[in-house]
């Protein structure tokens, strides 16, 4: 059963395994290198202009999409777990339907509005976009994380004189930092790879990787795409590890109950 | 902290699903009603017509939407079958070996997945180490650009969110159950069929759901992984919209397809309610 | 200084408080609340100007929640809760000058001892070196040591923690000090150490305590006065004394411990009425005598070391719970004598659950 289990587990690492194994092919074909291994591809990426400006605004636009999703996630998740107002059960369904929507629809609904004001295309309608599709995964994160640490915090702090907003800024948001970090990653990672939506908001001229990445796909592939998937894979893989050494360089111990 | 706090709070994400998802998709069946532009832009303003519906509700457009409706429940069906073994034996490892097997899973998932499915592609192709491997027992089967390649491809994306959800709720069975079931004189396939199967069937709901809302909207695995015949209704959208430029089309398909899921998923959930309660 | 794990007076210097003088009058009158139309405190009010008062009561009989409502935590829907003649029903928790300790102390885990303690003063804007200095000298006074005051709560013990959150409580000079069942978590021999500290830490720093307890004997032991509570109403006030011996029901009299109750026929009183006895007011064996005194089939002998608890069916007579300080070789089912002395039965009064004295 365990070894099964860990074939399985290496299945589904395979194609990323595969096409990172084909980023080193010496040749211009799909090949996986068979003799030498060869730097080749990634050179030429790095060296390619339209690429590296690719790769570098996507990852600006997955910074602003991670900004959006948690400074509009985390205020909706604050307010939906710590305060009972009308239409907070219409708003907490609301934040989670950007991942009930199929992309295609979101993305065709998109479509006329960003082409009649002017926008089709601009990283700042990509950004804002991603990072609604970021929202439910920082809402549902921060609002589960919320809703475990005690009540009776926040209400000491504001027994012992600090105002709303003061035990807010010094007891509830330390607290709720991993949460934040956590979706801060997720929308982060999201917005890089996502590549359904953005085919529909991605014009040539706006040259985020999905862009450059498809034409290119369907009728030239060659090992630079998968250079370009490694790279991001990569990046997406030290965003996130940063952030977990962050969270555990901060961590204090965990809230202990008394023994 | 007034009482419009809670208010203000909410206001971005509102303002922010309003705009950016609500807006959009209701402007969608405005959109819908337009007539095609014949050649002068996307669409001709001021217009309305019911032409579009009249399109992607025709002999072809109901085999597709058929399709949509039988692809994604192939999906689920999939991904749970492949998903819920991965899923218990992740569980059945010790802590760390756990968190390694369960990132490993995770991992595609930080990579671009058009550049996934290339990989599976190749992989799955007649050129790839499945075929070769295969060749020398027995004539391989095809599993690229037909509904086979278009299954695993979906599937291979909704497939580690799928273990990630049943890790989670088999997490929560207490594996004090299964041991009082052992020191009762079960074997460890019945206590796996009387204990942990039934209380792990929450889980597999909810995952199924997910499956399903996700295969509904396939798009990547059968544009890519399929053949000409494997035409989803989002797929069906993006080719009205970008190969043909008809948009008020497209538009039609997408509103289709949002009542084609929320059916489906209304009566997956009205289902599945009263199979909980047994 | 070594912790000696107790909370020590030390003389001549001033407690944090300014308000060493008179303790804080306090009153609540009519106050009642429930939780979404299911009410949790019925019509309370009492007037206190002591130093220690205890409210008792079972889970769920709202004492907590008046505690809440004391401390501006929750509003009422009627009533009025005043402190120190000043009613202060509208203003929030953050204005009222109230300390209290949460039942599972609330300390904030991302903060050390020190910073935990400190907090009431930095958020008054006190500068920074007197917030540290007063925490510090509260964190003596509660018996921790300066390297125990460096770790966060999760690395403190179940005492240690709530010597903090009593600290944490203090350290600004509240008028009122609020404790939700500050014992409960902790196990026996730390309850009884603790409990004779808190009586202690009040007495030093003169602020009026209200503390809320499931545990008869702790509400017996440190208090001026006790209430006693049920289902949201207060059923009695008064002082240990009152409660225990003269409760004005059935009710109350179990809350305080354990009772014999008895018709008048039995002690011959006349028809009718209901008698409180308590256990250790009965006499048993050689030392049972007097005008009631019964023979009696012991059915159950419980030894606990410094009593005995002995249930016996009185021939002719009620069935009565004796305690006593011995009783040597007294099995079930042997015979033996048990009476109960001429003043040493209370009546309780018809009319039960009638408002605070």
């Amino acid at each position: 059963m365990s070894r099964a289990g860990w074939l399985a587990v290496g299945l589904v690492v395979a194609p990323l395994g595969f096409a990172a194994w084909i980023s080193f092919s010496p040749d211009s074909f799909l090949t996986p290198p068979t003799g030498a291994w060869s730097l080749r591809w990634y050179k030429a990426f790095l060296a390619d202009h339209r690429w590296v400006s690719a790769l570098f605004r996507s990852l600006g636009i997955a910074g602003g999409a991670a900004a959006v999703a948690v400074a509009a996630g985390g205020p909706l998740a604050f307010a939906v777990a710590r305060y009972r107002f009308a239409g907070r059960r219409a708003l907490a369904a609301a934040a989670v339907l950007p991942a009930c929507v199929p992309p295609a629809v979101l993305g065709m609904g998109l479509l006329p509005v960003l082409y009649a004001s002017g926008l089709w295309g601009s990283p700042v309608a990509m950004a804002l976009t991603h990072g609604l599709l970021g929202l439910p995964v920082v809402f549902l994160v921060v609002r589960s994380h919320l809703e475990s640490l005690s009540p009776d915090l926040e209400a000491a702090a504001r027994g012992l004189g600090a105002s709303g907003w003061q035990s807010a800024r010094r007891v509830t948001l330390p607290l709720v930092r991993p949460a934040i970090l956590a979706g801060v990653a997720a929308a982060f990672v999201g917005s890089l790879n996502e590549g359904l939506v953005s085919l529909f908001l991605a014009t040539p001229s706006s040259e985020t990787l999905p862009a450059v990445v498809w034409p290119q796909l369907r009728f030239a592939p060659n090992p630079l795409v998968a250079v370009a998937s490694c790279l991001s894979a990569a990046t997406a893989v030290l965003a996130v590890g940063s952030i977990m050494l962050i969270t555990r360089a901060r961590r204090g111990t965990a809230p202990g109950t008394p023994s | 902290m007034t009482r419009r706090t809670p208010y203000l709070l909410s206001a971005p994400a509102a303002v922010l699903l309003v705009g950016l998802l609500v807006t959009p998709v209701v402007l969608l069946v405005r959109v819908s009603l337009y007539e095609p532009s014949h050649g002068r832009g996307f669409f001709a303003p001021g217009t309305w017509t019911m032409e579009n519906y009249a399109a992607v509700t025709d002999a072809d457009g109901l085999g597709r939407l058929g399709f949509t409706v039988a692809f994604g429940a192939g999906v689920a069906a999939l991904t749970l079958i492949v998903s819920y073994p991965i899923a218990l034996f992740i569980r059945s490892r010790t802590a760390a070996w756990q968190a390694v097997a369960l990132g490993a899973v995770l991992l595609p998932k930080f990579a671009n997945a058009l550049v996934l499915l290339f990989g599976l592609q190749q992989l799955l192709g007649p050129a790839g180490p499945v075929a070769r491997s295969a060749s020398v027992v027995v004539e391989p089967p095809r599993l690229t650009r037909n509904l086979a390649g278009a299954l695993i491809g979906e599937t291979y994306l909704v497939a580690p969110y799928a273990v990630l959800v049943l890790v989670v709720h088999l997490a929560r069975i207490d594996p004090a159950l299964t041991a009082a079931a052992r020191g009762l004189g079960a074997s460890r396939i019945r206590a796996f069929r009387r204990v942990t199967w039934p209380l792990s069937v929450p889980g597999v709901l909810l995952a199924g759901y997910l499956a399903l809302m996700w295969g509904l909207g396939s798009f990547l695995g059968p544009m890519l992984l399929g053949g000409p015949e494997q035409t989803t209704l989002s797929v069906e959208v993006h080719r009205q919209a970008f190969e043909y430029g008809r948009w008020p089309r497209a538009a039609a398909g997408a509103v289709l397809l949002v009542a084609t899921v929320g059916l489906t998923l209304a009566a997956y959930a009205t289902v599945t309610r009263r199979r909980e309660v047994v | 200084m070594p912790s000696t794990g107790t909370i020590s007076p030390t003389p001549g210097t001033e407690p944090s408080s300014a308000r060493a003088e008179s303790p804080a009058w306090f009153g609540l009158n009519g106050v009642s609340f429930a939780y979404d139309g299911r009410p949790a405190v019925r019509d309370v009010s009492f007037e206190f100007s002591g130093q220690f008062l205890t409210l008792l009561g079972p889970s769920g009989c709202g004492k907590t929640t008046l505690l809440k409502l004391i401390g501006g935590y929750l509003t009422p829907s009627a009533g009025r809760v005043v402190v120190g003649g000043v009613d202060v029903t509208a203003l929030p928790p953050e204005k009222r000058e109230i300390g209290m300790v949460f039942q599972n102390y609330a300390l904030f885990p991302h903060l050390s001892a020190r910073r935990n303690v400190s907090f009431g003063l930095e958020v008054r804007g006190l500068p920074h070196s007197t917030c540290l200095d007063r925490a510090n000298d509260m964190l003596r006074r509660v018996g921790l040591t300066a390297a125990e005051a460096d770790r966060k709560p999760g690395r403190l013990s179940g005492g240690q923690q709530q010597r903090v959150a009593l600290a944490r409580a203090l350290v600004f000079g509240p008028r009122l000090l609020l404790l939700d069942e500050p014992l409960a978590n902790l196990d026996r021999h730390l309850r009884d150490t603790l409990r004779a500290e808190l009586r202690r830490l009040q007495r030093e720093t003169g602020v009026t305590t209200v503390m809320v307890t499931h545990d008869a004997e702790e509400a017996l032991a440190a208090s001026d006065q006790v209430g006693v509570m049920a289902d949201g109403r207060l059923l009695q006030f008064g002082t240990p004394d009152d409660v225990y011996r003269r409760p004005n029901s059935v009710s109350v009299a179990r809350s305080l411990g354990e009772v014999n109750l008895v018709s008048g026929e039995d002690i011959g009183a006349g028809p009718g009425g209901t008698y409180l006895v308590r256990p250790e007011w009965c006499q048993l064996g050689d030392a049972a005598r007097g005008p009631r005194v019964w023979h009696a089939r012991v059915e159950a002998v419980e030894f606990l070391g410094p009593d005995v608890v002995v249930d016996a069916r009185c021939i002719g007579g009620p069935r009565l719970r004796v305690r006593t300080r011995t009783a040597p070789g007294l099995r079930p089912g042997e015979l033996t004598r048990v009476s109960i002395p001429a003043d040493a039965a209370w009546a309780i009064p018809d009319a039960c659950d009638g408002p605070p004295t």
